[in-house]
C-alpha cells in the first residue's frame, strides 16, 4: 500500500517539482518583492504598501488598465463568435472538409509567434500590403498602427485570427450534440436559425463558457503582439498590462513595482473570472439541469 | 621509472593549474547588440579567434539594440550573464555600482594589453576605481545627411538651427510630402535639444547634485517647443507619423531605406548601419555640426561609444581575457573587426589599421570622429541622462503632444514633475 503510494508519488514528482520550482516559488516571491523596493542587481529594501500606494496616482497605470480591458472585451466576443461560426461550418459533412479543419487550425499552430506578429506588422504597415490592396480601389493609405482606434483594432485582429484552438473545442462539442434533436425539430418544422439558436447553443454552453474563460485569461495576458507590432502605441493606446508590468520589471528596474502591478493583474483576473463563474449558472446547461438553475 | 616521472609530471601540471585557478573553458558566451554589418564583422572575429585557440569553442549571442538592455539585465540578475559582453557607459551605474559588478580587469592585464588605451579611457570604464569595462571607441552624437535626398531638394546641408528649420518647407514643396530633411526618435530628440540648450544657455539636462532636471519651466517649455516646432516646420516626421510603420529599428523603415528621411542626428560609431542599409547608390555625408551664434560649446553627447566586460559569474575569465584581448589588440582580431564599432581606442589596431588603409578620413565612422575631436567640448553628460525611464517618460509626452492630448507646456510640465521621481530613485 505505502510502496504503492510512493511510487505513485515517484511518478507525479516531476510535475510537483516543477509546481513548486517554477509556479508555486516565482508566485510566492512575486508578492513578498512587491512590499520591496528592488532594481534587480541590488539587494531589495522594505517599502511597505509604497508600490500599492504609487499606483493610485500613476497614469500609466489606468491608461494601460483601461487599454488592458478594452482588447478583452474587443477580442473575446469576436474571436468566440468568429470561432464558433467556423466551427459550425466545419461540421458539415462537406467534400474535404478535414483539409478545411486543418487549414483553419494553423494560425493558431503558429501561436503568439514573433513572426507572426512581424508578418502582422508588414501587413498594417503604411506602407504595407493591406493599404496596397485597399489603394487598388482608390482608398487613400489608412494609418492602421498610427491612429490610436486602428492600431487596437489591427492587434486586437491578430489574436482573433488565432481562433482555432477555441473552434477546435466548439467543433468537439457540435459534434456531441445529439443528432436524434436536430430531427424531431425538424418534424416540428423548427427553421435552422431556431434549431442553432434552441438546440445547437443551449447544449454546447459548458464548452462556450470553457473557451471564454480559457480565452479571457489569456487575453488579459497578452504581450507579444503589441510588444512586436507597436510596441505599445501609438501614445499608449496599445500598452496592455503585460508590457506595462514588463517594462516596468526589466527596462526601468523596478521589480518591486511591477510585481505589485502583476499581484493587481492576478487580482483583477481572479474577480473577472469568479463573476464569470457566479453568472454561469444562470446561463450555462450542464446535462442533467433543470433549465439551468 | 619512466612511467612514474610521466606521472609525476602530469601531477605537477594539474597542480601548477589548479593553483591558479585557471580553468580550460570549452564554450565561452559572448554578447553584444548592434546592427548587420556589426554582426557579422564580430562573428568573423570569433571565427579568427577559434582558429587561433582551436580548445574554445565561442556562442555568440546578438540582438539589434531595442530589448538588449533588457535581456542583459534578466541575464545578469539571474546570473546567467555571457563571459564577454558589449556593455555600455551608462550601464555602469546600473549593473555596477560599487565597482563589484564586473571583474576587474586589472587582474587579467598580464591577458589583455590595458597599456593600448588611453588612461582617459579606461577611466570612463571605471566604476568606484574598478576597471569594470574596457572602451572600445568614443562616439558622439552628429548630423548626417542623405546626400542624394538633399541633392534633389537642391539644399546644402545647414550650418545653422534656423537653416534647418527652413528646409522642411522646401523639401516638402520639391520632393512631397513624405520626404523629411530629418528623421529623430525620442533619443535622438532628447540629444538634439539638450546640445541647443547648452549653445543657448549652457545648462546642463541633470543637476546631479540636486538629483532633478537643471532647467526652469520656462527652458523646459524651450525645450519641448523645439521638438514642436521641427514637426511644424516639417523637419522631421511626427512620432505619430513613424508609429505608422510599427515598432522597428529606424533603419530597418521603408522611407528610410528609400531615403525619404533624409538625415539623423546619431553616433558616429553606429552611423555606417543606417548607411549600409540605404537603397543604392544612395549615400550619407558627414554634416555641419548647427551651431548657435556666439555658442562657445556643441553641446556635444561625447561618450564611449561601446565597451567590453567580463561576467562577473565567468568560470573562465582568462579565456574570457584572451576573447577580449584578441577582437581589440590581436591584429587578426580588429582586422576582422574594421570599424563596425567606431575607430578602435586600442593604438596597435589605429596605427595598423591606419597603415593598411582600413581608417580612411573618408569613411562616415572615421570623418565623424575626426571633426567630433575638433568641436568645442565644455560640458560633460550626466550618466543618468541616458536613463531609460527618462526616456520613456519624453516619448510619452512626445507622443502626447503628436496626439492632441497635451499642449507643449502642459508636456514640459508634467516631465518636470514625474522626472523628480525617476531621477531620485535612480540616484539613490
Amino acid at each position: 500500500m505505502y510502496e504503492n503510494r510512493r511510487l505513485g508519488l515517484a511518478y507525479i514528482s516531476p510535475y510537483i517539482i516543477g509546481l513548486i520550482v517554477f509556479t508555486a516559488f516565482p508566485f510566492i516571491s512575486s508578492l513578498i518583492i512587491s512590499f520591496t523596493e528592488y532594481d534587480l542587481i541590488n539587494t531589495p529594501e522594505y517599502v511597505g504598501l509604497d508600490n500599492y500606494e504609487y499606483m493610485l496616482e500613476d497614469d500609466t497605470f489606468y491608461q494601460s488598465m483601461w487599454v488592458t480591458f478594452a482588447y478583452v472585451f474587443l477580442t473575446i466576443p469576436l474571436k468566440l463568435a468568429f470561432a464558433l461560426f467556423i466551427a459550425f461550418v466545419l461540421n458539415f459533412k462537406l467534400r474535404g472538409i478535414k483539409f478545411f479543419r486543418t487549414a483553419y487550425y494553423i494560425p493558431s499552430i503558429l501561436g503568439s509567434s514573433v513572426a507572426i506578429a512581424v508578418l502582422w506588422r508588414a501587413i498594417f504597415s503604411l506602407d504595407g500590403l493591406l493599404n496596397s490592396f485597399i489603394g487598388v480601389f482608390g482608398i487613400e493609405p489608412i494609418s492602421w498602427l498610427g491612429e490610436p482606434v486602428f492600431a487596437m483594432f489591427s492587434v486586437t485582429l491578430l489574436r482573433v485570427w488565432q481562433f482555432g484552438s477555441a473552434m477546435v473545442i466548439f467543433l468537439a462539442a457540435l459534434q456531441n450534440v445529439p443528432q436524434s434533436q436536430y430531427e424531431a425539430a425538424m418534424i416540428d418544422g423548427a427553421s435552422k436559425w431556431q434549431m442553432f439558436t434552441k438546440i445547437t447553443i443551449p447544449l454546447i454552453t459548458p464548452v462556450i463558457f470553457f473557451n471564454f474563460i480559457m480565452q479571457t485569461t489569456q487575453a488579459f495576458q497578452e504581450f507579444t503582439a503589441p510588444y512586436v507590432i507597436t510596441a505599445g502605441g501609438p501614445a499608449k493606446a496599445t500598452y496592455l498590462f503585460s508590457l506595462y508590468i514588463y517594462e516596468t520589471a526589466f527596462k526601468h528596474f523596478e521589480l518591486g513595482y511591477g510585481s505589485a502591478l502583476a499581484w493587481v493583474l492576478f487580482i483583477v483576473v481572479a474577480i473577472f473570472t469568479a463573476i464569470s463563474f457566479k453568472s454561469s449558472k444562470y446561463w450555462v446547461f450542464y446535462s442533467g439541469d433543470k433549465g439551468g438553475k | 621509472m619512466k612511467k612514474i616521472k610521466k606521472i609525476m609530471s602530469f601531477v605537477v601540471i594539474g597542480g601548477s593549474l589548479m593553483s591558479t585557478g585557471y580553468v580550460q573553458a570549452d564554450e565561452l558566451r559572448m554578447s553584444w547588440w548592434g546592427g548587420n554589418s556589426r554582426h557579422e564583422a564580430t562573428n568573423a572575429a570569433v571565427k579568427a579567434f577559434e582558429k587561433k585557440y582551436p580548445d574554445i569553442a565561442v556562442k555568440t549571442e546578438y540582438t539589434g539594440w531595442g530589448g538588449h538592455l533588457e535581456r542583459l539585465t534578466t541575464q545578469i540578475a539571474g546570473n546567467t550573464e555571457p563571459d564577454v559582453m558589449q556593455t555600455n557607459w551608462n550601464w555602469l551605474p546600473i549593473f555596477s555600482k560599487d565597482g563589484d559588478g564586473y571583474k576587474d580587469l586589472t587582474e587579467y592585464s598580464d591577458i589583455i594589453d590595458l597599456s593600448q588605451f588611453p588612461e582617459s579611457a579606461l577611466k570612463a570604464g571605471q566604476r568606484n576605481g574598478v576597471q569594470n569595462a574596457i572602451p572600445i571607441s568614443m562616439a558622439a552624437r552628429i548630423f548626417y545627411y542623405n546626400k542624394d535626398t538633399w541633392a534633389r531638394a537642391g539644399l546644402d546641408f545647414p550650418t545653422t538651427w534656423e537653416e534647418l528649420m527652413a528646409a522642411g518647407a522646401i523639401f516638402q514643396e520639391k520632393l512631397g510630402d513624405k520626404f523629411f530633411p530629418m528623421v529623430l526618435e525620442g533619443n535622438d530628440i532628447m540629444a538634439l535639444n539638450r546640445s541647443y540648450m547648452i549653445q543657448k544657455y549652457g545648462i546642463p539636462f541633470i543637476d546631479e547634485k540636486n538629483k532633478r532636471i537643471a532647467y526652469s519651466e520656462e527652458h523646459m517649455i524651450e525645450y519641448f517647443q523645439l521638438y514642436a516646432d521641427m514637426v511644424a516646420n516639417h523637419v522631421i516626421p511626427s512620432s505619430k507619423y513613424i508609429a505608422s510603420f510599427g515598432a522597428a529599428n529606424l533603419y530597418e523603415y521603408k522611407p528610410w531605406i528609400n531615403g525619404e528621411w533624409g538625415g539623423i542626428y546619431m553616433w558616429n560609431s553606429a552611423i555606417n548601419k543606417y548607411n549600409d542599409n540605404l537603397k543604392p547608390p544612395m549615400k550619407m555625408a558627414l554634416g555641419p555640426y548647427l551651431t548657435k551664434t556666439g555658442a562657445t560649446d556643441a553641446g556635444l553627447f561625447y561618450k564611449p561609444a561601446q565597451m567590453f566586460a567580463i561576467g562577473n559569474n565567468t568560470d573562465y575569465p582568462e579565456d574570457a581575457a584572451k576573447l577580449i584581448n584578441f577582437v581589440l589588440n590581436d591584429p587578426d582580431g580588429f582586422r576582422a573587426m574594421g570599424l563596425k564599432r567606431g575607430v578602435p581606442l586600442s593604438k596597435v589596431a589605429r596605427d595598423t589599421l591606419v597603415a593598411e588603409g582600413v581608417i580612411k578620413n573618408k569613411d562616415l565612422a572615421v570623418a565623424g570622429l575626426n571633426y567630433i575631436n575638433v568641436l568645442p567640448k565644455k560640458s560633460g553628460v550626466s550618466q543618468y541622462f541616458e536613463n531609460p525611464k527618462l526616456h520613456d517618460l519624453f516619448e510619452e509626452m512626445q507622443q502626447d503632444m503628436d496626439h492632441g492630448n497635451k499642449t507643449v507646456e502642459e508636456a514640459a510640465k508634467t516631465f518636470l514633475k514625474k522626472s523628480k521621481r525617476i531621477l531620485r530613485k535612480a540616484m539613490k
